[in-house]
């Protein structure tokens, strides 16, 4: 038996980057498309992603599903989403663990809820429920969360670990998101890495955040931070050979940024393998 | 009431406005004025997201109206009509409407108008992929199949009519357009306009149309006439309609998807 580095790391594929992505074919393992933006009959937009599937492995990020919401009303959404994984065929299909829409409103934004028992029994039939129309495994993305509630019951990463075992679901690990989370709050984001279940990790986000007078906030539109890499490089030494991805969303600079930042990525995942005394073998 | 309904509840009161924010900061651990200002920056969040998927949708308004003041219109329009669908390309489809409704926009009243073309060329980006109709398809009909044919229309295909010149202000705005952006418009703002809209391949397109044969598309789209009764319809509208270069456009542009026969029809 023998151990390999990391998959190699994506990147996020926005509409200023098409044309040289597909012209250049850059060496990335995989590049990654919010869903809801070719949730389309037809035009530009979903020909270029086919045509960027004939050179890439795809991953579909949602960021509509607002699977916590009670009143959510989606199952036109859930049948748009079932008709572009159709289409596509993509590697990853992936949701964040979050709500978005009560009485008939969508606030098209990423709301954290309360950790309670009542959410994880509506989250989990949600995840079940769309695996089941899917037929594939989804990945849950934690949170960059700026609020928190009195009445949480658990942490969002023992409501994470609650859902992997309910549902058999993946897990995106966004580790901005998590370090976010950990200054805003004060906390330690090894102690969310110890709780979260590594071996349900199937891809990892990575971006930048921006400092304001609220603490930091998610923005996606700078490089990943040194802290942020750090937690990379403990997410490697546990094992977890899941692909990352490079998010940038906002301010979206050169192409050649982002593949810095993919191939940086990939240098962490092939030396912590070396490094790492107790190997963990990873299933090809 | 499920305590997870509420709490939705009260955080959608106070992203809808800083009124809703008492009823909600009760539910957060924390120092209060923090989370207050946290709350803020969701609100400003969620106006932002529905401004930008505006923003994609009618950038001609945006180009007219300027961006300070087309931002004042989205936090108006969202305010009365938010977003119903986790898919932000689909807000913003009665945003004409609004614009009829909404006072001050009285002075620029070709706004509402140009509005509608911009939704039905942001329809026609996503609709489907159809290979279009060739001529051929016309020569092997007699002239009474033709009379009672249904001509259906490429999915994208879109017709509106206006008070204002809608097509030339659209046209004059774009990237290409010959005067330039932000030139003075050369369009003679008196002048009504019918517009048409459709899918050149991947493209959209827009042009203006003479009224009889806006009459005779719209009775074959809208109303779904026979050919027979659409020419004698635009015949009526416009004495010098010329079916013949209303076909030839329709080839040459694409407009024509399948043509069914009498004894195609359900």
């Amino acid at each position: 038996m023998k151990s390999h580095p990391a998959s190699p790391t994506g990147i996020g594929l926005r509409q200023p980057h098409y044309a040289r992505v597909l012209e250049e074919r850059p060496h990335i393992g995989f590049v990654e498309v919010h869903s809801e933006n070719f949730f389309h009959d037809g035009g530009a937009a979903l020909r270029t992603l086919e045509r960027a599937r004939g050179c890439y492995p795809v991953s579909l990020h949602g960021v509509g599903l607002a699977l916590a919401s009670v009143d959510a009303r989606s199952e036109a959404h859930v049948e748009r989403l079932a008709k572009l994984v159709e289409r596509v065929e993509p590697e990853f299909v992936s949701e964040h663990l979050c709500w978005g829409a009560v009485d008939g409103v969508h606030f098209n934004d990423l709301l954290p809820f309360p950790y309670t028992g009542e959410a994880l029994a509506l989250v989990a039939a949600r995840v079940n429920a769309l695996q089941d129309r899917l037929r594939r495994p989804v990945l849950i993305e934690n949170l960059s969360a700026y609020v928190q509630f009195r009445d949480a019951q658990m942490s969002e990463a023992q409501f994470l670990a609650d859902l992997v075992c309910l549902t058999g679901c993946g897990l995106l690990l966004d580790l901005n998101n998590l370090y976010v989370n950990a200054r805003n709050f004060g906390s330690d984001p090894m102690d969310a890495l110890e709780q979260l279940p590594m071996h349900a990790v199937r891809e990892i986000h990575l971006a930048g955040h921006a400092v304001t007078e609220y603490g930091l906030i998610d923005t996606h539109g700078s490089a990943v931070c040194d802290d942020v890499w750090s937690l990379l490089a403990a997410v490697r030494r546990r094992g977890v050979c899941a692909p990352a991805l490079i998010e940038w969303d906002t301010d979206l600079p050169e192409l050649d940024v982002l593949l810095a930042e993919a191939a940086r990525a990939d240098r962490i995942g092939a030396v912590a393998d070396e490094s790492n005394g107790d190997r963990h073998v990873c299933a090809a | 009431m499920s305590a997870l309904l509420d709490a939705q509840r009260r955080f959608a009161g106070a992203l809808r406005s800083a009124q809703g924010e008492p009823a909600m900061l009760p539910l957060l651990a924390g120092d209060t004025e923090r989370n207050r200002g946290l709350l803020g920056v969701y609100r400003g969040t969620a106006v932002a997201n529905a401004n930008a998927a505006l923003t994609l949708a009618y950038p001609v308004c945006r180009q007219i109206t300027g961006d300070d003041y087309f931002d004042a219109l989205a936090r108006r329009y969202w305010a009365l009509a938010p977003s119903t669908d986790g898919d932000l390309n689909r807000y913003g489809h009665s945003f004409a409407d609004f614009l009829d409704r909404f006072e001050p926009v009285r002075a620029l009243p070709y706004l509402p108008d140009v509005a509608r073309l911009e939704w039905s060329v942001h329809v026609a980006t996503t609709a489907a992929d159809a290979a279009p109709l060739g001529g051929e398809a016309f020569a092997a009909l007699d002239p009474d199949a033709l009379a009672a044919a249904r001509l259906h229309m490429t999915p994208g295909f879109a017709l509106l009519g206006s008070a204002w010149p809608i097509a030339d202000i659209w046209l004059q705005h774009q990237p290409n357009a010959a005067g330039g952006l932000g030139d003075a418009l050369d369009i003679d703002l008196g002048q009504a306009q019918y517009a048409v809209v459709w899918r050149d391949g991947l493209r959209v397109r827009v042009a203006a149309l003479s009224a009889g044969a806006h009459a005779f598309w719209a009775a074959i789209a809208l109303v779904g006439a026979s050919f027979g009764d659409a020419w004698a319809g635009a015949a009526g509208t416009e004495q010098d309609f010329n079916l013949a270069a209303a076909i030839e456009q329709a080839i040459t542009c694409g407009w024509l998807h399948h043509i069914k026969t009498r004894g195609q029809e359900q």
